[in-house]
């Protein structure tokens, strides 16, 4: 299996009222083909702005200041996503790249029903395959057959555009049904009980888990590639969690997709990746496929992380210090002022990721 | 609960607003004499027997039967008689409203539509010199006062340059309108000048009406335009930063899609509360606008009666819009009902 | 010593945070160039208020009156021409009105009717407004409900007709009953307009300070505050209201604006401050014979309505960039950027 992703040495800055927030500081990490890659590390190290970097969409004052992020296309050419202008991006962002986020009822705009914004997603990217499906099943040579096919050839001609807004006549109801039968399927495939009832209702009509596998499916309805989720059980509750990533665990297999999962929960990733990277304020400390991580971590913040995860009948371990201001952090490995095992180098040079095992990269100066 | 269900219950609450309005004007009456009240019933040059009209409507009695007859004689069309203008009010009013109405119905959707542009513009162009210049403009527009911006508009389009004069149509045309109707070859349909050049298939007059509309107007848009523009621009900021937005552009569609389809929709909730306001607001520019370009309105009739001391009429009008209001904020109340569906399954 | 040093540190540590907010808040400002104008002009006013006595000081009768807010009207133009406003010149820097006020003279004491309807409106506005909003708000039930309803209904008539109405009605003195005693309270005409603002303008205050009140009643602090004892007035006042502040002081100082734009229009209307008072909507309302007179060239008195216009619209101005910059100022979504 090849690489689906490979960020190389991405930097990301922030320019704030109080200062340049160094949040990214050369990322390299490969997403292979139909594997789970988990992003695991503390609130503000850069996990989610890692995922949004990737689709192009990091919010302003940010800027990427350099690096490159290569990504294999549904085409199969090979491309660098930060190079290339916003048209492109539009068209991979939903369809190639899918990303998924904490809150679904926020993720979801209150006012258009479940189904009008699933149809969204599926209308920007296959109306090309449903027009023609449209067209596969008009048999008479009429004026319905020539509107459709007028717009399939030129979706952008005047005509087209005035025709869709008069009221009745421009409905496009065959069109509507084909995209209706879609959003129910994809709906049934997230494991909703009644698809056709739900795709009618709000988003605030629907609880927490129900919003979240809205959002998985208005992610999943072009079949992406590449799902980001970006921590999607942290604001539900563990029953839900439970059933939600067990979608999603189902879906990869169905899909054939590959997933990259930020989560700061340790256990989430032992249920659901394959392999791990473990980043710390802006930087890739360890990568590591999720058994040898539990088994042998080899970076001090690893070790860290692991030890804090509380065990019944032992004592509360936490890591000492605190998290550093990105403005001003540290000097060399940013984990230096808290690492039991610091040594005089680390306070000047920024190790780099280095395979100590088969699979096993680790950026530290004990190696 | 559907939309349906919503407007009836709406509907419903109607009646104990319309009450309050009511009473708030009773109460004011409340500051006159007997007699001075009178004329909220009859009209006073005519009376010969003061004890029979007092008797009659009660005048003399406790103010809760007092306010009884009165609401009675509201409801059956009587608000009373006005000095100034030598007949009963309601029908004053009446034949008075279409000039107002003229005014009205040509700058609130301006305004809105005005508004609306500008304040998305604004807030999607954040910081740069669009959003300054708007904001700049809002901000010039709601300090002026609506006679001083009248008189400038007036002073510098009609006494420099000779364009649209005041009043409501040029002699030329008033003088066809009243032969015309004398003769029975024009009919007023609306009392509109706009609407009835139009059907009456005389389009010079129309013209005419427009040319006489447009700086009542303008004065009207650019105080108000003021107040719709800053709440637009900061609820679209508001939606902006909402989760939504990075869906949307994560989906990946294009800017102008994200922002007019997405964020504005949202965005309008609050600016559309914010409508019945504009309506209050409409009200009272036209007072000042109908006074300075001399339009025959009724606001320029409120101004006059206030100044005269013209009770009935005055309570009248305040009467009037205080209906006007209360309809127009129940039409905005749906409104917002049918664009937000949280409100009516909430 | 050592004490004094250490609570003296003490202090400087705990104030730190509140130094740095008005340090950012200083920034902001300096940063908005729109708020240093609005600033500067307040400024301006205040000074032209404060040295109104002498900068147009007051002239004694027969050409001014005793009350130093009415106008002087200048007795040495010719009878014939008095009625005729002049344009400006050495001894009329401004020009006159019909009858002869000096314009000048009526715009600097106008800044002081200006500052005088405004703040006292505001100010009578917003206690009654926050005493009746922290009832409803804090106690909700039955007392809330009639309470908004009330407002509900002051509020359905339109602002500046309800103000006309009104301004018709009272009457120009009120006797109160005092049993042993009457008091006749005498209500001259700006009085009357005065009042007739503060009935308007209580209601919207009401409203937004309840609906602040709720927002912040259900947060946490309040319940702790509670749970520990304290008195509902004392939670109302340390902890609500502090908090309610910052929306109330934005919507005042914008409000001010407002209020001395309807003064001013129910002086034009004539219904305002009586005829020669120095209140600029009255000057205006002095020239209206003039504007129409000369419609085919109104600027043939332009200094009529011209220049008071100018003060009415700056004032008016500077109050809105100040209420502006507070909100820009105080907006969360703007800081740090």
């Amino acid at each position: 299996m090849g690489n689906l992703v490979e960020v190389q040495d991405l930097v990301l800055r922030f320019y704030t009222y109080e200062g340049v927030v160094k949040a990214l500081e050369g990322i390299n990490l490969q997403i292979k083909e139909e594997e789970t890659l988990g992003v695991v590390g503390e609130t503000g190290c850069g996990k989610t702005m890692t995922g949004l970097s990737i689709l192009g969409i990091t919010p302003p004052p940010g800027k990427i200041e350099s690096g490159k992020v290569l990504f294999k296309s549904k085409y199969g050419k090979t491309l660098n996503l930060l190079a290339q202008n916003e048209r492109i991006l539009r068209h991979i962002r939903g369809s190639d790249i899918s990303m998924i986020f904490q809150e679904p009822g926020a993720a979801l705009n209150p006012v258009y029903t479940v189904e009008n914004q699933i149809a969204e997603a599926i209308l920007h990217h296959r109306r090309k395959e449903l027009l023609e499906k449209v067209l596969a099943q008009i048999e008479k040579d009429g004026t319905e057959k020539k509107i459709y096919k007028k717009m399939l050839e030129n979706p952008k001609s005047l005509i087209i555009k005035v025709f869709t807004k008069i009221p009745i006549i421009g409905r496009q109801s065959r069109l509507k049904k084909e995209v209706r039968k879609e959003v129910v399927n994809i709906l049934r495939e997230m494991e909703i009980g009644d698809p056709e009832r739900v795709a009618n209702m709000y988003p605030h009509e629907l609880s927490g888990g129900m919003q979240q596998r809205v959002v998985i499916a208005m992610a999943l309805a072009c079949n992406p590639t590449l799902l980001i989720a970006d921590e999607p059980t942290t604001s539900l509750d563990v029953t839900v969690q439970a059933q939600i990533l067990d979608l999603i665990r189902r879906l990869k297999k169905t899909f054939k997709s590959s997933v990259l999962y930020i989560t700061h929960d340790m256990g989430v990733i032992a249920e659901v990746c394959d392999r791990v990277a473990v980043m710390y304020a802006g930087h890739i400390c360890e990568i590591a496929e999720v058994k040898e991580l539990f088994r042998n971590p080899a970076h001090p913040y690893t070790k860290a992380l692991l030890e804090s995860i509380p065990k019944p009948g032992e004592e509360f371990k936490s890591i000492s210090g605190m998290v550093p201001n990105l403005i001003n952090p540290p000097l060399g490995c940013r984990f230096h002022p808290r690492c039991p095992f610091a040594k005089p180098i680390c306070a000047e040079e920024m190790p780099k990721l280095k395979e100590v095992k088969q699979e096993q990269f680790v950026a530290c100066h004990l190696y | 609960m559907g939309l349906g269900t919503y407007i009836i219950r709406r509907l419903l609450l109607l009646i104990p607003i319309l009450l309050g309005v009511s009473i708030i004007i009773f109460a004011i009456t409340e500051f006159f004499d007997p007699y001075a009240r009178a004329s909220l019933y009859v009209n006073p040059t005519k009376v010969k027997d003061w004890d029979a009209v007092f008797a009659r409507y009660g005048l003399l009695d406790p103010v809760y039967i007092r306010y009884v007859r009165w609401l009675n004689e509201v409801i059956h069309g009587n608000l009373g008689y006005s000095k100034e203008n030598r007949m009963f009010v309601v029908p004053c009013i009446m034949s008075k409203f279409p000039a107002s109405a003229e005014i009205a119905l040509f700058s609130t959707p301006l305004t809105i539509l005005l508004g609306i542009w500008l304040g998305v513009k604004s807030a999607v162009h954040r910081d740069k010199i669009v959003d300054h210049i708007t904001r700049v403009i809002a901000i010039i527009g709601w300090s002026l006062p609506t006679f001083w911006s009248a008189i400038i508009l007036l002073s510098v389009f009609y006494g420099g340059f000779g364009l649209f004069p005041p009043g409501r149509l040029g002699n030329a045309a008033e003088d066809f309108i009243s032969r015309g109707v004398r003769a029975g070859t024009y009919t007023v349909y609306t009392g509109l000048n706009t609407i009835d050049g139009l059907l009456n298939g005389q389009l010079w007059i129309t013209w005419d009406a427009l040319m006489h509309l447009f700086l009542p107007c303008i004065n009207l848009v650019i105080v108000q335009i003021a107040l719709l523009i800053r709440v637009m621009r900061s609820s679209m900021l508001e939606e902006l930063n909402k989760g939504y937005i990075t869906t949307a552009k994560a989906k990946g569609l294009a800017q102008g899609e994200v922002i007019n389809k997405h964020a504005r929709r949202n965005a309008l909730i609050p600016t559309i509360t914010l409508s019945g306001l504009l309506i209050a607001g409409m009200m009272t520019g036209v007072v000042i606008t109908e006074t300075v370009f001399h339009i025959d309105g009724l606001g320029s009739a409120a101004a006059n009666a206030a100044l005269h001391y013209d009770i009935p009429f005055v309570l009248g009008f305040a009467m009037f819009t205080g209906i006007v209001y209360v309809l127009a904020n129940l039409i905005v109340d749906v409104l917002y009902a049918y664009i937000d569906p949280r409100i009516r399954l909430g | 010593m050592t004490s004094i040093k250490s609570k003296l540190a003490e202090f400087k540590a705990s104030s730190q945070p509140t130094i740095k907010e008005l340090k950012f808040i200083i920034t902001r400002i300096k940063k908005s160039p729109l708020s240093i104008v609005g600033l500067a002009i307040l400024t301006f006013y205040i000074a032209i208020a404060l040295l109104a006595p002498v900068i147009a000081p007051p002239v004694p009768p027969p050409m001014g009156k005793e009350d130093p807010f009415i106008v002087w009207k200048d007795l040495n133009i010719p009878a014939i021409n008095r009625t005729v406003p002049h344009p400006p010149d050495a001894t009329h820097p401004f020009g006159t009105t019909e009858e002869s006020y000096d314009l000048y003279y009526g715009c600097i004491w106008g800044t002081i009717t200006a500052f005088k309807v405004g703040l006292m409106v505001i100010v009578l506005s917003l206690i009654i407004g926050l005493v009746t909003g922290a009832i409803a708000g804090y106690y909700g039930g039955i007392v809330d409900e009639v309470l908004m309803r009330f407002t509900d209904m002051v509020i359905a008539v339109p602002g500046l007709v309800l103000c006309m109405a009104l301004v018709v009605a009272l009457p120009p003195q009120f006797v109160i009953n005092l049993g042993f005693t009457q008091l006749t309270v005498g209500l001259s005409k700006l009085d009357r307009v005065l009042l007739a603002l503060v009935l308007v303008g209580w209601p919207s205050y009401t409203r937004v300070i309840r609906g602040e009140i709720l927002k912040v009643r259900v947060e946490d602090y309040v319940e702790a505050a509670r749970a520990a004892g304290c008195s509902d007035l004392r939670v109302m006042t340390k902890h609500i209201l502090p908090n309610t502040i910052y929306p109330i002081l934005i919507m005042a100082s914008l409000d001010t604006g407002a209020i001395v734009l309807t003064a001013a229009a129910l002086s034009f209307l004539g219904l305002g401050a009586p005829s020669g008072y120095a209140d600029w909507g009255q000057l205006i309302s002095l020239s209206r014979n003039y504007i129409y007179a000369n419609l085919s060239n109104p600027a043939a008195n332009w200094w009529v309505w011209l220049i008071p216009g100018i003060f009415i619209f700056t004032f008016v101005l500077g109050w809105n960039l100040l209420g502006d910059a507070f909100r820009d100022i105080l907006d969360p979504t703007l800081r740090r950027r």
